[in-house]
């Protein structure tokens, strides 16, 4: 029951949202948060739509890890030119089919 | 040997140009997929994980162990289902605390429930606990799957909003078992204080706090000299509620340092780094890993409402008993809606209490992060997923219910 699954709303009406598990299945579950938006990504918990997510901040995590990751690069000790190529790679492996610049 | 490293570093990414059409779209997939999918970079991770346990080893000694626990059952599912605790070190061990709402649930709410359903209350429970069975049988039923079996008046829903919709077709009075943690608590809340619910439902709150739990769970390691626990894996969705401060509160009381996690894989193995990387700096406090979803002050909105109409209390645990201000109640000016009231069911206090664990059952301390599933002598043996017999069995996030599913445990055994 303590399963929070991330999904899409579709339509809000008052204490009532319906959201997109993305099975194309239109489910209803509670509204928890203020100033709920369509199209907003939210992760619903035993039908409560608890949190919103926020998209920024999924890519700063994992930027912020990924800088971790170069910096023991160069403590391995790849020169500064291999350090950039590594972060491009790096960066293109992780948000490749995103696109994210 | 060095040089294949960096190579194989500096060969890594497809390059691919980015597709700026649609990225917004494609970005809403792939979203999860990130944490869920990104194995070069979950490879990385790794990498990182063992150079740091490599530093501590350094500093601590070569058989210095790591205990970090986790105090939520999708967690532990995460661990197991995705095999993370084969890809750490031997040094590190991850261990789960309480983390179930079904696991906990007291028998004699369950006994209460079955009772109500055989006096013509129509009660609605969540899936879970459908299945999880009492202590005492009640009109020869233990567990309200039994109830219902011998013609008891029960109804399975997915969330509380459907068991609104139907009773309020229904007419006669129901009951709803409300079961769970922080994050389940606004769902009945916000309905309360909106007027929501209608006048044939009460509740029967059987809702506890994490946090409390959590310093009991490193507490009763400490008191039976068990090695401690070297860092909290918090629960994400419920500091969605709670806010990441009862979690940074707890961690400078224990000393322990804290990381928020979210549910993915690579959630669970970014917060076992940056415990790592905590502990190398003798950090107390709370990191947030799992940002994308919780911020430092909560749900604003689900707290309001859950403290309009529920007061924390000292609540029993099953087969551990009662711990200081760890449930919540629904308050007198919303007693109209509280089935303990409607129904004048028994509560039970800390003289009246009796352990409700089963005998030979190591439940309470697979709870507690005590004992592992397979230290218990029932544990696949006569207890497993389809005929549970103690708690932890029953629900799909019970640990002995994970472990049995997903296996693992034999290579753990050594």
């Amino acid at each position: 029951m303590c399963w929070g699954v991330p999904a899409k709303v579709l339509k809000v009406e008052g204490f009532k949202a319906y959201v997109d598990f993305g099975g194309g299945v239109k489910r209803e579950a509670l509204v928890a948060v203020s100033d709920l938006k369509d199209g907003d990504y939210v992760i619903v918990h035993a039908g409560i739509v608890i949190s919103k997510v926020d998209r920024e901040e999924a890519l700063k995590v994992l930027e912020a890890y990924m800088d971790m990751a170069v910096q023991q690069a160069r403590e391995d000790g790849l020169n500064e030119e291999e350090v950039k190529q590594y972060y491009k790679a790096l960066k293109s492996e992780v948000f490749g089919d995103i696109g994210y610049e | 040997m060095a040089d294949f490293y960096l190579k194989s570093r500096l060969t890594m990414g497809t390059n691919k140009p980015p597709d700026n059409s649609n990225v917004q779209k494609k970005f809403d997939m792939s979203i999860e997929n990130l944490y869920r999918r990104n194995r070069r970079f979950a490879g990385e991770i790794r990498t990182l994980i063992h150079k740091y346990v490599e530093r501590l080893v350094k500093i601590h000694g070569k058989d210095f162990k790591f205990k970090f626990m986790n105090f939520c059952g999708t967690h532990e599912w995460t661990t197991v289902h995705y095999g993370i605790r084969s890809l750490l070190p031997e040094n590190i061990e991850l261990v789960a605390g309480p983390g179930c709402p079904v696991c906990i649930t007291p028998s004699f709410l369950v006994e209460h429930a079955i009772k109500l359903s055989f006096e013509d209350v129509r009660v609605y429970t969540f899936g879970d606990a459908f299945r999880l069975p009492s202590v005492k049988p009640v009109e020869g039923a233990k567990s309200l799957a039994e109830a219902k079996a011998s013609g008891g008046n029960v109804a399975v829903v997915y969330s509380f909003l459907d068991a609104l919709k139907e009773s309020n077709d229904y007419l006669k009075d129901s009951v709803f078992l409300a079961i769970g943690f922080e994050t389940t608590a606004p769902g009945y809340a916000i309905p309360m204080i909106n007027s929501l619910i209608p006048r044939n439902m009460y509740l029967l709150p059987a809702l506890r706090l994490t946090p409390p739990a959590a310093e009991y769970a490193i507490m009763e390691a400490k008191k039976r000299s068990m090695s401690s626990i070297n860092g909290i894996i918090a629960p994400g969705h419920v500091s969605a509620i709670t806010g990441a401060k009862p979690w940074d509160e707890l961690s400078r009381k224990l000393e322990i340092p804290t990381v928020i996690s979210g549910f993915e894989p690579l959630d669970l193995l970014l917060s076992i780094l940056e415990l790592l990387k905590m502990i190398l700096k003798n950090e107390v406090g709370v990191k947030v890993e799992y940002r994308r979803v919780v911020s430092w002050n909560g749900n604003v909105e689900s707290l309001n409402a859950i403290n309009t109409c529920f007061e924390v209390v000292d609540s029993p645990w099953r087969g551990i008993g009662f711990i200081d201000k760890s449930g919540l109640e629904v308050k007198d000016t919303y007693s109209n809606y509280d089935a303990f009231k409607a129904f004048s069911l028994d509560k039970p206090n800390r003289t009246s209490w009796s352990d409700d664990s089963l005998s030979g059952c190591k439940c309470t301390e697979v709870i507690l992060g005590l004992a592992k599933p397979i230290e218990c002598r029932f544990f696949l043996k006569v207890c497993n997923p389809s005929k549970p017999l103690g708690p932890c069995m029953v629900s799909s996030e019970g640990t002995c219910s994970i472990w049995a599913r997903f296996g693992g445990y034999l290579s753990l055994k050594s």
